[in-house]
């Protein structure tokens, strides 16, 4: 219902702005969008799949397990404030050379305050 | 460290592979509890802190980067890298660090994502005979009593973990300043002395100082010096770690090979301005990459525009819409729904985030894009930003509501893909555009809102600008006009990312070609032409040879008929006598397929005289070409001549020539060649020549085998010869130490 909401009232505005020398303005009946805001839906899974039908055959609870949530890589929580790096590097070139998988090794402090 | 808001008894840091040895606060020596999982290290601190309290870790430990993957912009994840770490190999001995995207918790703690920052200090103990890079500056350097030296750096601005960098390695220096800057250029030893500033394009360096630095209002870069070092094997093309900037062996060559190449200036450029758009602020994640690269990417086009005019610009402008364009798939810039953030470095991020700068640009004008630039990084100094940061520091410089742009550009997908016709009513005097948006697709916008401009040229040297707003999915516009048009030119300016068709008449490029301002208008107009069999396009050919840009007189010699006589005398002037290397080049190649006609003496000259390597690198592939396709057999020694001179792509061919050639001869001609291309397969230091040398035996072997199949004398003629490149083929296989030719040869030559 919202799906449809949005597009008929769309289309409305669409069409009482037009002016008599410009066409009419087409585009999908179902669009989903607004421009002002991110807009972000859940995504119809395929009922097809068994393990997605439930046992009853009930359409409300099809619909409610029916739609996931798009993939989302929040930022990271950020729970302290790292404010100073100090770092004490020396390098084994010897040892990178006899053993491949250890292509470095340090012996290295980390300090951080 | 101290918690940022809530208190806490723990703290969990990215560390990648390490073994630690002590794990302690600073000053103690007792262990705190911590548990590991080789990826993060989740400490237990053995009480609760607040945001008022402020601890400090000390980490005692040995970290073995390892790499797990890579994507096709970083082409590996170890973090931390040693070339040629026993010496055997022929190349310097270097380690160097490249943290982006999230690799620097490979040898060092951290919290390990862009929306972290903090300052920096850096001791590094090699042996003397070594240089050590880092962020900010050399503050001391202390020899040791064991013949090492520890050279301390600091870094007192803070910025992101991935920032970090250290490099080692035997590199000579040289010293530069523009004004209270220090400029520092790290390459080999090998190189000239006089190229050393060449490879970084000095005087560029200090104009980009300049041109930056006054446009956006800043006066101090972040880290205080600008240091740039060329590595070898490097991972990617080059990296802005701050104040010293990684770069790829390409940056490094003769002047032969500098001579008008554009793409070590751009590159200079684009790591430069992340010193602001990255670095002093950054992109609070990898969805936010745009924020990064887009700008960077646009510095490219703000770099050429100062030193070159809008002609190159706009040439460069066009390179990176079809990058957009050729990625094939539509995506918004800000997108929080990637697989893997290796995924974000696209041609989206770099490419359509330069162009949308490009559109807000010209939206509010160079004073007001310059100034809110300035407010946003003076607004957001030290920190990490979201897309809507810039949208605000827009609208406060601007007054205006930027919404929509923002929301169109940066959070939908795609662009609009136009179909524009034009008309003109005699009777009324009507000029008429109807132009209907045709994109469709998931997270398109159906309508884009397009502030453009319709020039209206009248002849005579009369033309009417019409500013309109194109925000229908079909729309018309009508305008009176004195008498019939010669043209009408939507989006004249030329700044719109659009796909975009029009019924433009061949007359109407003609006249586009000769009266319409920019470069993308002759562009334009002779692209389309290209298609016309219209004797006017072939008329604006021959004018395009003399074109003021050098692009346009580049694409000409490749649409002109090269068979016409006229057109050969024309093309072998080019050849010589054109400023600009390209088109030289141009030339050579369209002359070189001319059938039945010998340029030979002009590819001579041309190898002999031109100062330009690109040049004289066609000069050989055409020469060699003519070679390829006689039976003389003694123009062998011209191959084994050249080939150390011709590299990259174009090895490709020459040495495809060469194979062609040497296989026409007996079997001991076809054995010392195929012996002399093993030796360059198989230690030539240059992946491409490797690779050239390796598919000549394959291209070989696969002459041999089509003959012995069609003559079964033959057969029996050469079949030790074939077993014996079989053998080659293997041979250099299995001593090739590049992955990813490791992974071309198996694909290709089984």
């Amino acid at each position: 219902m919202r799906i449809l909401f949005f597009s008929v009232a769309t289309l409305l505005l669409l069409l009482l702005g037009c002016k008599p020398t410009q066409s009419l303005i087409s585009f999908p009946l179902e669009e989903e969008r607004t421009m002002d805001t991110i807009f972000v839906s859940a995504n119809e899974l395929d009922i097809e799949s068994p393990e997605l039908l439930d046992e009853t055959g009930e359409e409300e609870q099809i619909a409610a397990t029916n739609y996931e949530l798009p993939a989302f890589n929040a930022s990271q929580t950020r729970t302290h404030d790292l404010l100073h790096t100090k770092l004490e590097v020396s390098f084994n070139w010897e040892k990178a050379t006899s053993e491949w998988k250890s292509l470095f090794e340090d012996e290295a402090t980390f300090l951080c305050y | 460290m101290k918690p940022l808001f809530y208190a806490t008894n723990e703290v969990t840091l990215d560390a990648k592979g390490f073994e630690f040895k002590q794990l302690s606060f600073a000053g103690k020596s007792d262990n705190l509890k911590y548990q590991y999982d080789g990826q993060q290290v989740k400490i237990d601190l053995g009480k609760t802190f607040t945001r008022k309290d402020t601890f400090e870790l000390f980490f005692d430990y040995v970290a073995t980067p390892e790499q797990s993957g890579g994507s096709d912009a970083i082409t590996s994840d170890k973090g931390l890298f040693f070339i040629n770490a026993d010496g055997t190999e022929d190349k310097p001995q270097q380690i160097w660090t490249q943290g982006e995207t999230e690799n620097n918790s490979r040898w060092f703690p951290t919290f390990d994502k862009p929306n972290e920052r903090c300052t920096q200090e850096i001791y590094i103990t090699v042996q003397d005979k070594y240089k050590t890079l880092s962020n900010g500056l050399l503050t001391k350097s202390t020899k040791n009593a064991d013949g090492t030296r520890t050279d301390y750096w600091k870094m007192d601005q803070p910025h992101a973990p991935y920032l970090f960098m250290l490099a080692v390695g035997d590199f000579a220096v040289v010293q530069d300043r523009w004004k209270d800057i220090p400029l520092e250029y790290y390459v080999e030893p090998k190189v000239p002395r006089t190229g050393q500033r060449d490879i970084f394009s000095s005087y560029p360096l200090k104009m980009l100082g300049v041109l930056f630095r006054i446009k956006l209002g800043c006066k101090n870069i972040h880290g205080k010096k600008y240091s740039q070092v060329v590595v070898r094997d490097y991972v990617s093309g080059a990296m802005e770690n701050t104040s010293a900037v990684v770069f790829g062996e390409f940056m490094q060559g003769d002047k032969d090979f500098l001579m008008d190449n554009l793409t070590n200036e751009k590159v200079v450029a684009h790591e430069m301005f992340h010193h602001w758009f990255g670095d002093y602020v950054t992109c609070e994640s990898w969805a936010n990459l745009t924020m990064n690269e887009g700008f960077a990417n646009y510095s490219e086009y703000l770099w050429l525009e100062h030193k070159y005019g809008k002609d190159d610009a706009d040439y460069h402008w066009l390179q990176e819409l079809r990058g957009y364009l050729g990625q094939g798939e539509t995506l918004p810039l800000i997108r929080y729904g990637y697989g893997d953030k290796e995924e974000m470095f696209d041609a989206h991020s770099y490419n359509k985030g330069g162009m949308v700068l490009h559109m807000l640009r010209q939206l509010v004008g160079d004073e007001a894009f310059f100034a809110a630039l300035n407010l946003y990084l003076t607004r957001n100094a030290y920190t990490e930003v979201e897309a809507d940061e810039l949208r605000l520091a827009f609208e406060d410089i601007t007054g205006r509501d930027l919404i929509w742009f923002f929301d169109q550009w940066y959070f939908n997908a795609g662009h609009p893909v136009l179909d524009i016709t034009y008309g003109y009513d005699a009777a009324s005097k009507m000029v008429s555009v109807a132009v209907e948006q045709q994109q469709k697709g998931d997270q398109i916008p159906p309508i884009f809102q397009i502030p453009t401009t319709i020039d209206i040229y009248l002849g005579e040297g009369k033309k009417i600008s019409k500013e309109v707003l194109v925000n229908q999915r079909k729309q018309f516009f009508e305008f009176e006009v004195p008498n019939a048009p010669k043209l009408v030119n939507f989006n004249s300016d030329k700044k719109l990312l659009a796909v975009v068709e029009e019924n433009k008449s061949d007359e109407e490029y003609v006249f586009q070609y000769y009266n319409a301002p920019t470069y993308l208008d002759r562009y334009e107009a002779l692209q389309a032409l290209g298609e016309s069999e219209s004797p006017l396009a072939s008329s604006v050919f021959q004018a395009a040879l003399d074109d003021k840009f050098y692009g346009l007189r580049e694409l000409a010699v490749y649409q002109v008929n090269i068979n016409n006589e006229t057109i050969q005398k024309k093309a072998i002037y080019l050849a010589e006598n054109d400023p600009k290397a390209a088109v030289r080049r141009a030339a050579l190649e369209q002359l070189s397929s001319v059938e039945g006609e010998d340029f030979s003496a002009l590819f001579e000259r041309v190898i002999k005289n031109d100062v330009a390597a690109s040049v004289k690198t066609a000069a050989r592939l055409a020469v060699s070409d003519r070679y390829a396709a006689t039976d003389n057999l003694q123009y062998l020694t011209f191959f084994e001549e050249n080939w150390d001179k011709v590299d990259n792509y174009d090895a490709i061919a020459f040495f495809r020539n060469y194979a062609a050639l040497a296989a026409k001869g007996d079997v001991t001609q076809i054995q010392s060649s195929a012996d002399k291309l093993k030796v360059i397969a198989v230690k030539e230091s240059s992946i491409w020549k490797r690779f050239s040398a390796m598919n000549a035996i394959f291209g070989m072997h696969t002459l041999l085998a089509q003959q012995m199949e069609e003559d079964a004398t033959k057969a029996t003629t050469f079949k030790a010869l074939d077993d014996n490149l079989l053998q080659m083929i293997q041979d250099i296989k299995s001593q090739e130490k590049d992955s990813q030719l490791q992974q071309v040869y198996n694909a290709r030559f089984n």
